[in-house]
């Protein structure tokens, strides 16, 4: 399984507005609460596959909407872990 | 002595229905009927934890009939469903039903309402114990169709057990019968059987 991406949100009307437009952008985006091991962020994050996430984030700032944070997701038996992406030039390159 | 029959019911029904028929005045004797042996052994849970008697004859394999008498011990304190004994072992999710009627949770402003009812979906995916069916009705149908970002989050909890099940009506409604995407199609009588049967309902 590849990874997954989350992007939080400082308020929720970011969150639904971000939604709006990376569905408009036909992006394969899910909407999750925000896990508890990510402290930062309103109550409602989206999630991407790997190979969008740089798309989504383009999306977002070609729309001019700011992000809290983007976490990479890994599963790890039945939980997952979060790791904060410090670095985007990655994903941005990936894509 | 009084027959209770649980033929069909899920856990942790049968001990709640058994613990009810013990605390009624007079009770000395019940026989209960279920249909797996998991109830039995839950059943035997409950009766030797307050010192009953209890026997049971395995009828068919999936037909038992479990005689539980109180042998002159005090009467049990009547259970409900948010009062299960925490010895009884129900396998993940199962007496749990998610009935939802609709594309948006809550009421109030429709554009939070609609992904509000996403985020909840994502999270059954995570409950520990997976609902065993979830139906969706009415506008709810949306959820379950071509172009809704809930499928992939019902695809997974599909492969953890539950079942989903789209009322066919709505689908004929809403013109989306050839676009279900994800689970099977269900009518009212479909419906309202499971939600019947269920130990907990959750109702959006």
């Amino acid at each position: 399984m590849t990874a997954e991406y989350i992007i939080t949100f400082d308020n929720t009307s970011s969150a639904i507005k971000a939604e709006q437009y990376l569905l408009a952008a036909r992006l394969r985006v899910g909407v999750m609460p925000l896990p508890s091991q990510v402290r930062a962020g309103c109550g409602i994050c989206l999630r991407l596959p790997e190979e969008q996430i740089g798309a989504a984030l383009e999306v977002l700032c070609g729309n001019s909407i700011a992000d809290n944070g983007v976490y990479v997701r890994t599963a790890a038996g039945n939980t997952y872990v979060y790791g904060a992406v410090d670095d985007r030039s990655d994903l941005w390159n990936g894509n | 002595m009084e027959i209770i029959d649980m033929l069909g019911k899920p856990c942790p029904i049968p001990v709640i229905e058994a613990k009810k028929a013990l605390a009624r005045p007079g009770a000395d004797s019940i026989l209960v009927k279920v249909d797996n042996f998991v109830a039995v052994q839950n059943l035997e849970k409950m009766a030797k934890g307050y010192g009953y008697g209890f026997t049971y004859a395995e009828k068919s394999p999936d037909a038992f009939d479990v005689s539980v008498s109180l042998d002159g011990k005090a009467p049990p304190v009547q259970a409900t469903a948010a009062d299960v004994p925490q010895d009884i072992q129900c396998a993940p999710g199962e007496g749990l039903v998610v009935a939802i009627g609709r594309n948006t949770m809550g009421e109030g402003a429709e554009e939070l309402g609609k992904i509000l009812i996403k985020g909840f979906v994502y999270s059954l995916t995570e409950l520990p114990a997976p609902p065993a069916y979830v139906f969706f009705f009415n506008s709810g149908a949306y959820l379950t169709t071509e172009g809704a970002n809930t499928i992939d989050d019902l695809k997974k909890l599909e492969e953890k057990g539950t079942k989903i099940f789209t009322c066919g009506t709505c689908l004929n409604y809403y013109n989306l019968q050839e676009k279900l995407a994800v689970g099977a199609v269900t009518n009212m009588f479909g419906i309202t059987e499971k939600l019947a049967a269920a130990a907990n309902v959750i109702n959006i």
